[in-house]
């Protein structure tokens, strides 16, 4: 059993996480894992609860999640920005997971900093201060001054937390499988796939070396706004595991009396902030995707400072389209536009039924757009929108969800800061212009028109090595498909067809083409081979129009 | 990095495009016209006709490069057949020659 080996390795963290779970009400899961019968029973004698609890699901979630560590505080801060695959209940208890851990010895620190800098603390600082000023479940920050007199924080990552971090990883695929192949309703949310993802954002965010670079990005980005500041990081003290950066000086941007009593323009400081958050995502295509009230600061002379860079989120240029034809839809309640690109971004499948759809994403709109500008909750609002694509199979991008995140916790903190703040008014008339100037922007369209001319050129190029390939295979009989085992009958059957339909339609092209340069020659054995290309290429045609009547027959 | 002319002259056609086919029906979308005041509406309107303008009229020298392209591109295509008249057809359409041009000014 493929299961064993992962559970015998990791059996005392196995041992800890069932008996959390069955403490908060869980066993049944247990059960459902088809660990045994008898597993379950044994949570029931030993703790003496019942299979359901009183307490809210979500909020059970939370508190297992809290009691399981770093890896399962991080992958429930990551599900609560993914309203597509947990439900709108566990979203918002899950938002209120606090990334707060005791920290760790000052020896420990000692010890990796010298281990990564390859230079004693006192040789590279004048001074460290031995108290944490903060620490999370990744890292602890220390105050420091540098042999220059410079002010500098250092960020350490906790010890062997690649190693625990491994562990939980590796249980939580296995736990990712066994829910895919034994729980269906579970499966559409596809659990492994979303693990991986985990993995990736977490490995990125233990980085150190990333997020200074991030951060260098992030200043170099505006280095026209005066008024963010991004602290400058020490490249020459830092590693994987240990960041050095400029130590600020500033005011949370959630005390808001304190604020006030420095007398800091409270409208310009969320006004300043939606402004980096929008042009970041939509200009830039990189942006903060963590920016709780935590990260923010704001100095004396009004100006914002953001920390921590570890988890950044980034969008290419043609997905920057996509999103803003999202936001500008949603955000003016257009609902043929929002379709049409739900169309074109190919997230709609043969299912669903558009009329229906259509019809239910134009309640919300309706709905939303009777809202007071100010009243609006862009987070909400897209948590709402997913349960409806949801209800008609599809599954909004996971670049939207991110984007509402950091939309909606700037609209928060702006509510905080500011309560008369419309977020609305900001948002609609930024969005409408970038959108308006980027469809419009000539520039744009020749860079990727020459890109398209020189992938043709490129595929001119090689196609006549491409077509010798292939037909060479189909002379050794070594022309072979892998395809995925669908879960049914007719998804497998629909597989095929779509796949044959795919590779008649693609050998048609491919002979018709080699066919018109064959043609183009004198030489009578290339003309003779131009005909016979032809004569495949109408074949595979027919071939193609086949499978079409067929396919639609099905 | 350096400009090519025929990036010159593409954007010089891409322009004029955008001038001629796409400018009104974006500006006349409804959720752009929600989207923005009509002070604003008109105010960016003006701005991004003078910008393809510009684009259009920095390029114009260049837009033989384009067609001495377009004409290579095309010259793969067998002479006297139906595509290689589509194609004759689609570059003097995007790309007038040089002579027509001068005629079409006059």
């Amino acid at each position: 059993m493929a299961y064993w080996p992962w559970m015998l390795r990791d059996i005392g963290r196995l041992r800890r996480i069932t008996s959390i779970l069955a403490r908060h009400g869980f066993s049944d899961v247990a059960a459902r894992l088809r660990f045994g019968a008898w597993l379950k029973n044994l949570f029931n004698k030993l703790f003496r609860r019942p299979l359901s609890s009183p307490i809210p699901i979500g909020k059970r979630i939370r508190m297992v999640a809290e009691e399981l560590g770093p890896t399962f505080v991080k992958l429930g801060q990551m599900l609560a920005t993914r309203p597509d695959l947990v439900p709108m209940h566990v979203v918002s208890e899950l938002r209120f997971l606090q990334d707060q851990v005791p920290g760790f010895p000052f020896e420990d620190v000692r010890a990796i900093v010298e281990a990564d800098l390859g230079a004693s603390v006192d040789e590279v600082f004048a001074s460290v201060d031995s108290a944490p000023i903060a620490a999370a479940s990744i890292a602890q920050v220390h105050r420091a001054t540098l042999k220059d007199g410079t002010q500098v924080i250092i960020k350490v990552q906790r010890p062997n937390l690649p190693e625990t971090i491994k562990a939980d990883l590796r249980i939580l695929s296995g736990l990712a499988s066994m829910l895919e192949r034994r729980v269906p309703e579970i499966r559409q949310f596809r659990p492994l796939a979303i693990v991986e993802e985990f993995r990736r954002s977490l490995s990125r965010e233990m980085d150190f070396e990333m997020e200074l670079l991030s951060m260098l990005r992030y200043a170099e980005m505006f280095s026209d706004e005066p008024k963010l500041h991004v602290p400058t990081p020490y490249p020459e003290y830092s590693s994987k595991r240990v960041l050095v950066m400029e130590y600020v000086e500033g005011i949370k941007v959630s005390e808001r009396q304190s604020l006030i009593d420095a007398g800091v323009d409270l409208p310009s400081i969320v006004e300043t902030g939606m402004r980096i958050t929008l042009r970041s995502i939509f200009e830039f295509g990189f942006f903060h995707a963590d920016p709780h009230p935590g990260n923010f600061f704001v100095r004396s002379d009004g100006s914002i400072v953001l920390l921590d860079f570890g988890m950044m989120g980034s969008l290419e240029s043609r997905r920057i389209d996509e999103m803003l034809v999202f936001m500008v839809a949603i955000l003016t309640g257009d609902v043929d536009m929002l379709v049409n690109q739900l169309l074109d971004a190919d997230l709609i499948g043969d299912e669903t039924d558009l009329r229906s759809m259509r019809g239910d994403l134009q309640a919300i709109l309706d709905r939303y757009s009777n809202i007071r500008l100010g009243g609006l909750d862009v987070a909400g609002f897209l948590a709402e929108l997913a349960d409806v694509t949801i209800a008609h199979q599809v599954v909004l991008p996971a670049d939207l969800l991110l984007v509402g995140k950091a939309m909606g916790t700037m609209e928060g903190l702006g509510q905080e800061v500011y309560p008369e703040f419309q977020p609305l008014e900001a948002i609609r008339p930024y969005l409408t212009e970038v959108y308006v100037k980027r469809v419009l922007d000539a520039k744009r369209h020749t860079q990727t028109a020459a890109r398209s001319l020189l992938d043709g050129l490129n595929l001119l190029k090689e196609a006549p090595f491409d077509i010798r390939r292939i037909l060479r295979r189909l002379r050794r009989n070594e022309m072979g498909l892998i395809v995925r085992s669908a879960d049914s009958d007719f998804e497998q059957r629909a597989a095929s067809a779509r796949i044959n339909r795919l590779i008649f339609g693609g050998m048609f092209t491919l002979f018709f083409f080699a066919g018109i340069f064959l043609l183009d020659s004198s030489s009578p054995v290339r003309i003779v081979a131009g005909v016979v290309s032809e004569v495949f290429a109408w074949g595979f045609l027919m071939g193609f129009g086949w499978f079409m009547i067929q396919g639609d027959r099905r | 990095m350096a400009e090519s002319s025929f990036d010159k002259g593409l954007e010089s056609l891409v322009a004029e495009l955008i001038r001629t086919h796409l400018v009104d029906s974006v500006f006349a979308k409804d959720a752009v016209r929600k989207g923005l005041t009509p002070e604003k509406l008109e105010s960016l309107r003006q701005e991004i006709l003078t910008r393809l303008k510009e684009a259009e009229e920095s390029g114009l020298e260049h837009r033989d490069a384009v067609r001495k392209v377009m004409e290579t591109i095309s010259g793969f295509i067998p002479k006297d057949s139906l595509m290689s008249t589509v194609a004759k057809s689609f570059v003097d359409k995007i790309v007038p020659p040089a002579a027509s041009q001068d005629k079409e000014e006059e």
